[in-house]
């Protein structure tokens, strides 16, 4: 399995960093709150990638401080922290 | 006149100049007596629905999200219809104006359904960002701004440059796009704060602030001001440049900063808060505007309004504004070295630097006000409405 990269370039035709590309994903699918948080599983099936992968692309992300993680029911969860969707919103003109 | 004003982006949500010109423009036009309702898309901790500055923001809440860029937006399109038929079912709009193709799909089905006249604001074109059309996402998106151009009675857009673009690109006819240029408002800096506690933040004494404002993105050459540091320290060791803002390419300017060999004399100041953003501005002693692709260039009248001399790029929109010796210094596009040469002229010599920042706060005063602005975008509503 692999992302379907509709964020694989930004509009100067670079290549966007992968991590980032799945922030965008995750800003677009609403996950922007403790209460959207979705696990690394959900995360996989929405976008079609495999979970290990998710798992790294979200620890970078939390390591950067735009994602955020929680826990449910004794399973983790995450979502876009606010510099994430700003971040998220660079891309854009 | 009552305007519907349809925009993705609105303070909080700022991701270009988009939301700054809406704010200033809607602001300008609540007080010379309109109504402004202004349909824009949620942010993380603001409310659905705010009065701001007399502006009514209505925060439209996307119900239904995809991963894929293209998809989500026509979705949150659906969701800006189905709220502003709502809205419409109490009290009806005169005139709908849309910013950009992102409300595109939305502001044209109001104008069928309303029975009212569409006016379009273009702040870019996809063929202009992107260098040409690239891609199937490209060639949708350029659709979508052509079919808007074709469905509103007038396009408004914000430089020469973009009249030219528009009119060749898409074949309008001439007389239905009007250029009024983006505006300042001048009043935010009057503001007084202890200059000098507050540079301390960036730098120490004796040294002097090289200013970037601006997504850290390719459209805004940041990498050729980084790239143009080192010759800018050979004649001013006291140099630091200052960085303001955020973009995915950040990790990647980050160790280009590093590869110049003088990562100390950089800053990042990632995303800032506005009044920190003012500030900044008033306290820094040259802004570099190293765009190679710039519509209009908000940011540059920006740094004129705070007094500070502008070095930008000769491209664009941001050559209309910054004018070459008068009020500003012009460089050339993705050039170190020339931005290096930009930056020297300014630091080299006091007279010249504070003649063009006399020069450049009298023209942001006389030609870039929100009110003067307001009243020409009038002046279109009114046409259209006959």
């Amino acid at each position: 399995m692999h992302v379907i990269m509709t964020y694989g370039k930004d509009s100067f035709d670079r290549k966007l960093p992968e991590d980032f590309s799945l922030l965008c994903m995750l800003s677009n699918l609403g996950v922007t709150s403790r209460e959207t948080a979705l696990s690394s599983e959900e995360i996989a099936e929405r976008i079609h990638l495999q979970t290990d992968s998710i798992a790294r692309l979200i620890t970078k992300l939390i390591d950067k401080g735009l994602v955020a993680s929680i826990e449910v029911e004794n399973i983790e969860k995450f979502y876009v922290t606010l510099d994430g969707v700003r971040r998220v919103l660079t891309l854009y003109s | 006149m009552r305007i519907d004003m349809l925009s993705w982006e609105f303070p909080p949500r700022i991701v270009g100049g988009i939301a700054r010109h809406c704010y200033g423009l809607a602001r300008s036009l609540v007080k010379m007596g309109h109504e402004v309702r202004m349909i824009t898309l949620e942010f993380p901790g603001s409310p659905d629905f705010e009065y701001v500055d007399g502006v009514a923001v209505h925060r439209v809440r996307i119900e239904l999200g995809h991963p894929d860029f293209l998809t989500w937006v026509l979705l949150f399109n659906h969701f800006m219809e189905k709220y502003a038929a709502r809205l419409n079912a109490g009290t009806r709009s005169d005139v709908i104006h849309a910013h950009d193709w992102l409300v595109s799909a939305a502001s044209i089905s109001m104008k069928h359904f309303l029975g009212k006249p569409l006016v379009f604001t273009v702040h870019s074109t996809e063929v202009g960002r992107s260098r040409g059309l690239k891609g199937a996402n490209s060639y949708t998106i350029d659709g979508l701004e052509w079919w808007s151009t074709f469905e509103a009675s007038r396009v408004i857009v914000t430089s020469e440059s973009m009249r030219r673009e528009v009119v060749e690109h898409f074949r309008l006819p001439p007389g239905k796009v009007h250029k009024i240029p983006n505006g300042v408002d001048v009043e935010k800096f009057n503001l007084e704060f202890d200059r000098e506690s507050f540079r301390s933040r960036y730098v120490s004494s004796g040294e002097r602030i090289v200013l970037f404002v601006g997504r850290l993105t390719p459209q805004k050459g940041v990498e050729y001001l980084i790239k143009a540091l080192p010759m800018i320290l050979q004649s001013h060791p006291e140099v630091k440049l200052v960085i303001v803002g955020d973009g995915w390419m950040s990790d990647d300017l980050k160790r280009l900063a590093r590869s110049t060999g003088r990562p100390e004399k950089i800053y990042f100041t990632g995303f800032l808060p506005e009044q920190d953003l003012i500030k900044t501005l008033l306290s820094a002693d040259v802004l570099v505007v190293p765009s190679v692709y710039e519509p209009f260039g908000i940011v540059a009248l920006e740094g004129m309004a705070a007094g500070i001399p502008v070095v930008a790029s000769n491209v664009d929109g941001l050559s209309e504004v910054v004018h070459h010796g008068r009020n500003g210094v012009l460089t050339y596009p993705a050039d170190p070295k020339s931005i290096a040469w930009g930056v020297d002229r300014i630091l080299s010599d006091r007279d010249y630097a504070k003649r063009l920042v006399e020069n450049a706060k009298r023209e942001v005063f006389r030609k870039y006000s929100w009110d003067a602005i307001a009243r020409e975008t009038i002046k279109v509503y009114e046409e259209v409405c006959m």
